[in-house]
């Protein structure tokens, strides 16, 4: 039997299990119910942001300027790996920082493997949960994110969100053929706890994830 | 995944005489509760919590009242993606899908990140009768895989294993030459590296998904490990096996979802990825899959739908009910004998598979009811149990023994006289051949019995006392 | 859930104590201890004779059939009384939480109605402002929380300040919302699981270094103590009710009246 055999005939099914309403009644009656309540904070979406995100087991420093988070990767890239080297995707922001500055050695593209760590630009960064959010394309492959040994993410002050719902706020998803192919929240390095429950960083993923926060008016 | 369910009661007392790995199971089942408190203490506490459970729960029944709808929605939006939908009615057609694309594809070599579902439809046996390599890459079900064993935990594959089998595992089977492998870091060090060669060679990736959200078409990953994540991206073709169930009408939900989820899952409030997946790669991306398949399983939920166990669709497998079981806890997750283990388990077993081939697990439950308290979805899991065992009253899947027996006690019970009169000639019995306060030995107590004494009836009932001194 | 809306209790109320069946049959102290903690708060006793069981045996092995008869044979019994006092979570929680849900129409209306008016043995006792229990000399305690009391009806502390105004000292078991293995049938239908239970319950126990465990729910004492005595422990098992009467005294459960 053919694959829209099945479709036609589960179709059938749920449909004769479900609902027969109007899409009308169905979207008025799922804007009547109460929006979830998320997690609470104290203190500004940065405050919170900085202190949850570094709960999850990331590291992280706050820089004023381009030339401030580039003198950061650097420093970083240098104590962990004692070279110069990084990947990063085609984000105007990553293209226009000072690279040579901090002597290092950018390659833009997606990780193949060989590659240790990744930079990245993130889209926003959420408060509530310690996340950072990244559109996957072709300024943010996800690569970069995953096939790195260390991965760094650079966020905007002012795009920290402060719940996780505001991150689809912000972003128009109407139009099908516009939409970016995916998103990827990451809020720690990558981690297990399949092995007696031991927790190790490092699973698959990257083994630290290091933010870096841009925040002109820090004090 | 050939069903073993109905020998329970001997896997269970089998793994309960293997006391290192019983040890094991209850520094889980005192471990797991813990963080998954403090997770919901974080969150403002448990009436907070209950109060979010709830609201998610309004959305889910919303969603599954109008399933229809919005499964249309989620294929026509998956599809203005760019990804195709397929639909399967059973775990074979699933299966048979995806050796369609594999085929299609050329691919010899598949990747798959955690999917309950696949193993539901026994999908890697399928690709390795058809001469594909599988390999699982989250690495308690890799763990599992390489040892031909099963998962005895929906969330922690292989955590009926210790660090040491794993080590000796990992030296057996990896031809790495003489090494030091004593630590899980070094366990994990070595698996990743061993599997990071697959994920760049394979030509296909399989992943589950969390969730599939309607407005978008975007399916909902979440793992710590990223390893979902490299099936993902790296292979030129993604594969998302889920369910019809799955759907949520909106971004948002998924987001409400994500809070119940993670902490009752893992006492964190977020996992380190979570991540939407909604198509092939667009033009001027320079990575991610060419092609995306969903291929959406029904294999009885549309019967789910349509019954009294709809609620049961609502679970968001994150295993708090396995971690919160003490009968889990006791009897281990093989001895469940499929898929699913533990309360949710005991639930879904019967309903996808038949009660007769699951008929003791409705009855592996004390109704305690620490399952329901903190189950995210609000699931009435005793509930649900009981009306499994009241269908194999029905159906008369119980044992006659005890269909009678309850029926006599019933009888009984309804015949207030008689039964002031056969209970008091029946502890007076008893409370005469009991010794030192205790009977070892009565006929129709074998159960009791086997494993503890009766303490003696006493000599004359309350009621009739209460009678003849009034009297 | 805690039951809301509950009927209020005064001196001039008629309760009815349900016995339960297992304290019927196995131990009549505990429902002699209740009918004196009871009237000691002027309350007046009856003990409606034609009770029998609530029938948990019934709902909880899906014969649902014979569960609603039995259902309505006790809330015909049971409610032309003020007050039902029940000594045992489970029971009580049967007749509060369950009753309701089995029965149909007319009948769980009735049912609803009946819920309102029972209470388990230690919440009506901690409820009244005029208890009068007296002063209890035996060691430390541990309290065992029945699962049903637990959760169906959140019972948690009016045991625990029953017994602390009797002057008896109460250890905290590790784990205390976990299942002691009874499960009413389920202990004869898995025994190894149930005795695997058992033994981590009395493990507990044991670390808390109290020589007696009392708790409110007969069944989970009888399945406790009965493992204990199988495996050759020298714990004590008693009722809350015996407890707080002080009649906790000689033979525990399962222990020879010699």
């Amino acid at each position: 039997m053919s694959a829209s055999d099945a479709e036609r005939e589960i179709f059938a099914r749920v449909r004769g299990a479900s609902s027969k309403a109007a899409p009308e009644f169905i979207h008025r009656e799922l804007a009547e119910l109460v929006q979830p309540i998320a997690a609470p904070a104290e203190g500004s979406s940065l405050e919170t942001f900085v202190e949850r995100i570094q709960r999850n087991g990331a590291t992280l420093a706050l820089a004023q300027n381009r030339q401030e988070a580039i003198a950061e990767v650097a420093r970083f890239v240098t104590e962990r790996h004692g070279q110069r080297r990084i990947v990063a995707g085609h984000d105007p922001r990553l293209a226009a920082l000072p690279w040579r500055d901090g002597g290092l050695l950018p390659r833009f593209g997606e990780a193949n493997g060989e590659d240790r760590v990744g930079v990245s630009y993130a889209t926003a960064a959420i408060a509530e949960t310690g996340s950072l959010a990244l559109w996957l394309n072709r300024e943010n492959p996800a690569l970069n994110n995953l096939l790195v040994e260390d991965h760094i993410v650079i966020v905007d002050g002012a795009d920290v969100l402060d719940r996780l719902e505001d991150l689809w706020a912000s972003k128009s998803l109407r139009d099908g053929s516009r939409r970016p192919r995916g998103l990827m929240m990451i809020s720690g390095p990558s981690s297990t706890a399949d092995i007696a429950m031991k927790l190790v960083l490092g699973a698959h993923g990257p083994r630290a994830l290091h933010v870096i926060v841009m925040d002109k008016d820090q004090r | 995944m050939q069903q073993r369910s109905t020998d329970f009661l001997s896997e269970a007392s089998r793994a309960i005489q293997d006391s290192e790995h019983a040890h094991f199971r209850e520094a889980l089942g005192t471990f797991m509760p813990t963080l998954r408190d403090t997770a919901v203490e974080e969150f403002g506490g448990d009436k907070r919590f209950q109060a979010l459970r709830l609201q998610f729960k309004a959305v889910r029944q919303h969603a599954l009242h109008h399933l229809g709808h919005y499964l249309a929605e989620f294929a026509e939006e998956a599809r203005s993606n760019g990804s195709q939908v397929h639909f399967a009615r059973t775990g074979a057609e699933l299966n048979q899908r995806v050796l369609e694309i594999c085929a299609a594809a050329k691919a010899q070599r598949v990747i798959k990140g955690k999917s309950m579902v696949t193993e539901e439809t026994a999908l890697n046996a399928a690709l390795e009768e058809a001469g594909i390599a599988v390999r699982e890459t989250d690495l308690g079900e890799y763990i599992v895989q390489t040892a031909g064993e099963t998962p005895s935990h929906i969330v922690g594959p292989a955590l009926h294993k210790t660090e040491a089998e794993i080590g000796q595992q990992f030296l057996d089977q990896h031809r790495l030459g003489t090494r030091e492998l004593n630590t899980a870091p070094e366990m994990v060090a070595e698996a990743r590296a061993v599997l990071r060669e697959q994920f760049l060679a394979a030509d296909v990736g399989i992943i589950g998904a969390n969730a599939l959200v309607a407005e978008t078409g975007y399916s909902m990953l979440v793992t710590n490990e990223g390893n979902g994540d490299l099936c993902a991206n790296i292979p030129d073709t993604l594969i998302v096996c889920t369910t019809v169930d799955r759907v949520l009408p909106r971004t948002t939900d998924a987001m409400a979802m994500l809070r119940l989820l993670v902490r009752s899952t893992t006492g964190q409030p977020i996992t380190c990825y979570t991540s939407f997946y909604g198509g092939p790669r667009r033009s001027g991306d320079t990575d991610g899959p060419r092609q995306v398949h969903f291929i959406l399983l029904d294999n009885h939920r549309s019967e789910i739908l349509a019954s009294d166990y709809v609620e049961m669709l609502e679970c968001v497998r994150c295993g708090a009910c396995l971690n919160h079981c003490p009968v889990y806890m006791s009897a281990g997750g093989h001895a469940y004998g499929w898929v699913y283990p533990g309360p949710m388990g005991s639930i879904l077993t019967p309903l996808l598979t038949s009660l007769e081939a699951s008929s003791p697990l409705p009855d592996a439950c004390t109704a305690c009811g620490r399952c329901e308290a903190v189950c995210p979805a609000a699931i009435p899991i005793p509930d649900l149990l009981r009306d499994l065992r009241a269908e194999k009253h029905q159906q008369r899947i119980t044992p006659r023994r005890w269909r009678w027996g309850i029926a006599l006690h019933a009888w009984l019970v309804q015949r207030p006289r008689l039964y002031r009169l056969f209970t008091g000639l029946g502890t007076g019995f008893m409370h005469r051949i009991a010794k030192d306060g205790v009977l070892t030995r009565l006929p129709l107590a074998a159960g009791w019995l086997s494993a503890r004494d009766l303490p003696a009836p006493a000599k004359e009932t309350f009621l009739n006392e209460l009678r003849r001194t009034e009297s | 859930m805690a039951p809301s809306a509950k009927q209020s209790v005064n001196s001039k109320s008629t309760v009815a104590l349900f016995v339960t069946c297992l304290v019927d049959l196995f131990r009549p102290s505990v429902a002699k201890a209740a009918i004196e903690l009871l009237e000691a708060s002027d309350l007046v006793v009856d003990v409606p004779l034609q009770q029998t069981c609530c029938g948990q045996p019934q709902y909880n092995n899906g014969d649902y059939e014979s569960a609603r008869r039995i259902a309505q044979q006790t809330i015909s019994l049971l409610e032309p009384y003020d007050v039902v006092a029940v000594p045992s979570g489970s029971c009580a929680g049967m007749l509060i939480a369950h009753y309701p849900k089995l029965l149909t129409g007319e009948w769980s209306d009735r049912a609803t109605a009946l819920a309102a008016k029972v209470f388990e043995l230690t919440q009506l006792l901690a409820s009244l402002s005029n208890i009068r229990g007296p002063t209890v000399s035996m060691g430390p305690i541990a309290y065992h929380d029945s699962c049903a009391g637990l959760r169906e009806l959140g019972i948690r502390e009016e045991p625990r300040e029953l017994l602390k105004q009797a002057g008896v000292e109460v250890r905290e078991l590790d784990q205390r919302d976990v299942c002691c293995g009874f499960g009413g049938t389920f202990c004869a239908k898995m025994p190894d699981i149930s005795a695997k239970m058992s033994d981590d319950k009395l493990e507990s126990v044991r670390r808390t270094g109290a020589a007696t465990l009392i708790g409110g729910d007969l069944g989970c004492l009888l399945a406790l103590a009965g493992r204990a005595r199988r495996e050759g422990s020298h714990l004590q098992f008693f009722h809350v009710a015996e407890v707080l009467a002080a009649k906790a005294v000689g033979a525990g459960i399962g222990e020879n009246e010699g």
